[in-house]
């Protein structure tokens, strides 16, 4: 490989036939006596421009279409013509460098064009610089049978999963929700298609689920008391998630107030006491509609004993635990009201330090989260403890904002022109690369970017789980399964 | 006679082992050598090759009721087209590193075959006692110009080729770019004469054809007198052409028409071998026009007998690292003395490099 030519962080190399390369793979560029290097990642594998080249081209077209015949060739120089008319070019991007075997970033120098070294280095190289202390197996490279990374770098930080559909997205939020619960960490996964519910049986395990998977529906074993939730969380739900204007939800608060007062705060009481409020019949019919809605949902109830104590759950399973709350086949209310009440509870665990830190998985949260949670996710909640990975097959749904302070960002392919111009404003990747490099990625391969690579993009073949993953594109004609 | 082998040895499935080893030797003796590559090897690739007459001519003047309306004729005599072609690769510090290649192509029952040969790449230019021209049995005149000798062996090979296709093939047209005019120190019509011989004895028709012409009447090029006439025919400018020249030691082997082989295609000079009478050398021609496709008035197998020789630009590259890679030549980008002394108001090809 040869230095062509460098413009700002793109270097170009001429690249012959027999060096294997390919788009993703990085090479170091080493300026020998000097004992420095520049990183740099291909991000695009074209034909390198011979002189001639259309002549050559239409030469072998018109001798292979109508013509038969034989080289004799006895110096075999015809073989060095084939390697020049094969002859690569490499577009790269410096991504960092090397100073007397420390990686570095100052990148501002230029390596020697005729004496640089140009070799090929292992992904090993550049993430040896992560501190392993949680070490897990991320999946693997063309060059690499094992990418290790360090869960630590998923820790306080803001992650984003995304990719057009059928491409794996679910299934590498999987392997980080499992990886971390066997870490010990604590996880909540908001599940709007029950994929994650299986994640505690293995393939083998059959109908003996780990218990650190504990699948929860709403109405059914998530269900929550009133005096748990409090007037504040309720009223949250109700302008929120139901949109109560602000006139009603003064008059709700009252009679909230009221009950609380007689010691009987019951759905049952609240129901008769809006019932037989003195206020205005406009406002006693938009508190009692949406009242019903409550009730009918069934996440609330009276019984103490049969509500979720989550503190008490995270509590027992102090070794990790995944909280799968599945959210399949509800209404779009129902599914807004579980996020509000679940996120709310968790706040509560959090500033009152009876929860350290907890990693929360979001499917399409757009479906569920409203607007100001997201900003209030990213910035107060992670203060908190509240570590937030979006996973969505419509980049647009996310914020750009969010993109930019994304700590890791997984980006399976996208082939739609719109949503690589979405995922090409990610802050810490130049649009340039992700336009190249994603794609044109293949099923269960992802460009992932930030902390958890020590900030060296890196294409990866993301590792097989041995759990029931569901959640894949079911199909009618079943043999659409092995070509995708 | 400066042929590689004894015309009884010849084959053509593989190159002379005397020309193998020329190349192998004269670069050999250039071990480690600078090669100053030429930076307009580009106007190498488009040069003209003129048929070699030398002047303008004038040849006097042409009537109408001159021009033969020619027959086309479909048959089965078998085509051969033979071409070559050289290019020097770049200057060495007492000669030019040079190559060469050539080509047949066939046409036998509708189907074309080729047979490419080399590249074969040698050093040229050195009067030193490691010099290896003389093994070809080229005869150097004391000389050491490049052009010349570059000529000489291209001529060679080309000789090789044509007597290689007028034994191996019989009863066939064999088709040769350029003249059938010999007589030149390059050239030594003992070699064209050799080479007709031996076509006839297989009983093969030689054919030139000229894609340029020096040749004039009235101010005109020959060809033009034809631009008029949409239909296929010839003009039969033999005797013309040779009073103009019969004090000069140049021989015309071949009897010299100007002809369109195709409806609306370009005209070209043929020199058909002049042994044969006019007719058979019109029926010749009326054959060939017949039997190999004439897209735009030029034979086929000529066409891509060219094609197969011709040297690009990506070649030239190519050949340059082998000898580089495998004779430890260094390539050194040569001096441009124009651009240097001139910069951007150079007015030659160096100022665009």
């Amino acid at each position: 490989m040869k230095i062509l030519k460098k413009e700002g962080d793109t270097i170009e190399f001429l690249c012959f036939p027999e060096e294997d390369i390919e788009k993703g793979d990085y090479v170091l560029v080493k300026d020998g006596p000097k004992e420095r290097a520049l990183i740099a990642q291909v991000i695009d594998v074209q034909y390198a421009n011979i002189p001639g080249i259309l002549e050559d081209l239409l030469r072998d077209g018109i001798s292979e279409i109508s013509l038969t015949g034989e080289e004799v060739d006895p110096f075999r120089v015809s073989s060095q013509i084939a390697v020049l008319k094969d002859t690569r070019l490499l577009i790269a991007k410096i991504r960092g460098a090397m100073h007397s075997k420390v990686l570095s970033r100052d990148v501002s120098w230029l390596p020697s064009r005729i004496h640089a070294q140009v070799e090929i280095v292992s992904p090993n190289f550049l993430t040896k610089g992560l501190a392993c202390k949680h070490p897990f197996e991320l999946g693997s490279t063309r060059r690499l049978a094992v990418v290790t990374s360090d869960l630590s770098a998923l820790d306080g930080r803001l992650n984003i999963i995304t990719g057009r559909k059928g491409t794996g997205k679910s299934h590498l939020s999987k392997l980080m929700v499992t990886t971390l619960v066997n870490h010990g960490a604590p996880v909540v996964v908001l599940d709007v298609n029950g994929e994650y519910v299986n994640l505690g049986r293995t393939h083998d395990s059959g109908a003996v689920p780990s218990t650190r998977i504990l699948s929860l529906i709403p109405g059914v074993n998530l269900r929550f008391s009133l005096d748990q939730i409090g007037l504040n969380t309720f009223l949250g739900i109700l302008i929120h998630a139901l949109s109560l204007p602000e006139n009603s939800s003064r008059i709700f608060a009252r009679i909230w107030h009221q009950l609380e007062q007689q010691d009987t705060l019951t759905m049952k009481a609240l129901g008769s006491a809006i019932s037989n409020s003195d206020c205005h019949e406009s406002i006693k019919d938009a508190l009692q509609a949406r009242f019903n809605t409550l009730d009918d949902s069934g996440i609330f109830t009276n019984d103490r004993n049969a509500a979720l104590n989550l503190e008490e759950v995270f509590r027992t399973h102090g070794s990790g635990i995944a909280l799968v709350v599945n959210m399949k086949n509800q209404s779009a209310t129902l599914r807004r009201i579980t996020v509000e009440l679940f996120i709310n509870k968790l706040t509560d665990l959090l500033s009152s330090q009876k929860l350290r830190g907890l990693f929360l998985f979001a499917e399409e949260a757009h479906l569920y989260l409203r607007e100001t949670y997201w900003d209030d996710i990213v910035t107060r909640m992670r203060h908190l403890g509240l570590f937030a990975t979006f996973i969505t097959n419509q980049p647009d749904t996310i914020e750009g904002g969010i993109y930019r302070q994304a700590d890791n960002i997984f980006l399976f392919n996208f082939a739609n022109e719109h949503d690589l111009d979405i995922v090409s404003k990610v802050a810490k990747l130049d649009g340039e690369t992700i336009r190249m490099l994603v794609r044109e990625l293949p099923p269960r391969r992802c460009l992932a970017v930030g902390d958890l690579v020590g900030n060296f993009p890196m294409v990866i073949n993301v590792r097989p789980l041995d759990v029931q993953t569901l959640g894949a594109t079911r199909y009618f004609f079943q043999e659409q399964m092995a070509v995708v | 006679m400066n042929e590689f082998v004894p015309y009884e040895h010849l084959s053509l499935g593989e190159l002379p082992e005397r020309l193998l080893r020329f190349c192998r030797l004269s670069i050999e003796g250039r071990r480690g050598e600078f090669l100053y590559a030429e930076p307009n090897v580009t106007d190498q690739l488009i040069s003209s090759n003129y048929e070699g007459e030398g002047s303008l001519l004038e040849v006097g003047t042409v009537d109408d009721s001159e021009i033969i309306e020619l027959t086309p004729t479909r048959t089965n005599r078998p085509v051969a087209a033979i071409d070559t072609s050289t290019i020097r690769l770049g200057e060495l510090e007492n000669g030019s590193l040079c190559a060469l290649r050539g080509a047949i192509v066939k046409l036998e029952k509708n189907h074309y075959t080729y047979t490419r040969y080399g590249p074969l790449l040698f050093s040229l230019g050195n009067q030193s006692k490691t010099d290896q021209i003389p093994s070809l049995g080229i005869a150097t005149n004391g000389g050491s110009n490049v052009e010349i000798l570059l000529r000489r062996v291209r001529n060679s090979l080309e000789r090789w080729l044509q007597l290689g296709v007028s034994k191996s093939m019989a009863g066939g047209l064999i088709l040769v770019d350029g003249s059938l005019t010999a007589g030149t120190p390059d050239d030594p019509s003992e070699e064209l004469e050799n080479f007709l011989r031996v076509a006839r004895r297989s009983e093969n028709l030689v054919i030139a054809i000229s894609k340029n012409t020096r040749l004039r009447i009235h101010d005109r090029s020959i060809t033009a007198y034809l631009d008029q006439n949409s239909s296929r025919c010839l003009l039969d400018v033999d005797n013309r052409i040779k009073k103009q020249f019969a004090g000069y030691p140049i021989q015309f082997l071949g009897r010299i028409f100007v002809g369109k082989l195709a409806r609306s295609g370009f005209p070209f000079r043929i020199d058909v071998d002049c042994t044969f009478s006019s007719e058979e050398c019109i029926d010749g021609i009326g054959q060939l026009a017949e039997t190999d496709l004439v897209d735009q008035g030029y034979p086929e197998t000529l066409r891509v007998a060219h094609i197969l020789s011709t040297f690009t630009s990506g070649d030239v590259l190519a050949m340059q690292s082998f000898a580089t890679s495998l004779y430890g030549l260094q390539l050194l980008p040569k001096l441009a003395l124009r651009r240097s002394l001139f910069g951007p108001f150079g007015t030659g090809w160096e100022s665009r490099y």
